[in-house]
């Protein structure tokens, strides 16, 4: 009898904790779908970290005179370190291509890294160990297959938007996005110049409320048009007035320089608050429209 | 093929080529005979039967 109850209680533990980690996987699961893309650090750093003893061959060949297999280890560990950069390359634009709604067809750099990988266990398979051509190349092949299947392919298609006539905006948008992206980064180097808090955080405010404007504008180009203002007029000419202040700030203080500074931060500010509540706006009308064309639907079809 | 197994029987490739490779040129900068002093004797010739 007492046998058959710790049995049981055997088995019911083994199952309580045989759930509790099928959670905690399906949890960990859930989490990781949920995580933004970005390339794992690991991954990347593999092909920095696995032929580094090709680079204590090389040393060790040239220590004790061995031309060839000197030559031949630097010139792998060469082609490693390029292979390895470019995988990494590869890797980032892969998340960018992944996280943007708008993005052309990237490079084909993991790619090239897996070709200049397999290239790079070749060359040191043949010269630094000294492996007949064929056993060398083998050697290359099985590395080249193997970037491949590890780090996969590059994106093939472009993420492209058209405008109402169909026409191809793809570059149009992304110019101009980059170009925001660009006068966003130089106000965020511009705040950092500027040491007095309350500007500091005003300038903090206006680059993340401009942040904010630009994701809209990516998630619905079709109100690049509207905003156009706001990128070309607006973004631009903050940008100036802050590099600006910021020189002059850095060679004299003046009270009255940093009163007007804070008065033009504060209606930049407003301005910028404006122009994202325009956006949400549109948005909002957008969908009163199609929450009415479907109403309108349903009841011709009789089932509202 | 599931991504898991690609991305595992990749891995393994990479760690077979690449790592033999890499392990194996160590040994053999270390193991073949030095260019410098070329002429001298042996380095275990005390070792060697007589």
């Amino acid at each position: 009898m007492i046998r058959l109850l710790l049995l049981g209680a055997a088995l019911a533990v083994i199952v309580i904790l045989t759930l509790m980690i099928g959670a905690g996987i399906r949890q960990r699961r859930e989490r990781r779908q949920a995580a933004p893309h970005h390339p794992a650090f690991a991954k990347g750093i593999l092909m920095f970290v696995l032929p580094l003893p090709v680079l204590v061959a090389a040393v060790v060949a040239m220590a004790r005179g061995l031309l060839t297999p000197m030559l031949g280890n630097a010139l792998g560990y060469l082609l490693f370190l390029g292979g390895a950069w470019l995988l990494w390359k590869g890797l980032l634009s892969e998340a960018a291509h992944h996280r943007r709604l708008i993005a052309k067809r990237p490079r084909p750099l993991k790619t090239l890294g897996s070709g200049l990988i397999g290239l790079a266990t070749a060359i040191t398979a043949w010269l630094g160990v000294g492996h007949h051509p064929a056993i060398g190349a083998a050697f290359g092949l099985s590395a080249l297959l193997g970037g491949l299947l590890f780090y996969g392919f590059d994106p093939r298609s472009a993420k492209r938007v058209t405008t109402t006539s169909r026409l191809d905006a793809t570059d149009q948008v992304l110019s101009a996005l980059a170009e925001a992206d660009r006068s966003i980064a130089a106000l965020d180097q511009s705040s950092r110049d500027i040491r007095q808090p309350e500007l500091d955080d005003r300038l903090r405010r206006i680059a993340a409320l401009a942040r904010e404007i630009l994701t809209m504008l990516e998630e619905d180009p079709r109100d690049l048009r509207r905003a156009s203002k706001f990128l070309n007029v607006y973004l631009d000419g903050v940008q100036r007035v802050v590099e600006g202040y910021a020189r002059t700030h850095k060679r004299a203080a003046s009270p009255d320089l940093d009163a007007r500074f804070r008065r033009v931060l504060a209606s930049i500010e407003e301005v910028f608050q404006e122009q994202r509540l325009k956006l949400l706006e549109t948005d909002v009308m957008d969908l009163d429209v199609q929450i009415e064309v479907l109403t309108n639907q349903l009841k011709r079809e009789g089932i509202v | 093929m599931p991504e898991f197994y690609r991305k595992l029987l990749g891995l393994l490739l990479i760690l077979a080529a690449v790592g033999v490779a890499s392990w194996q040129t160590v040994l053999v900068s270390c193991s073949s005979p030095s260019a410098v002093g070329g002429s001298g004797p042996p380095a275990h010739a005390a070792d060697a039967p007589r």
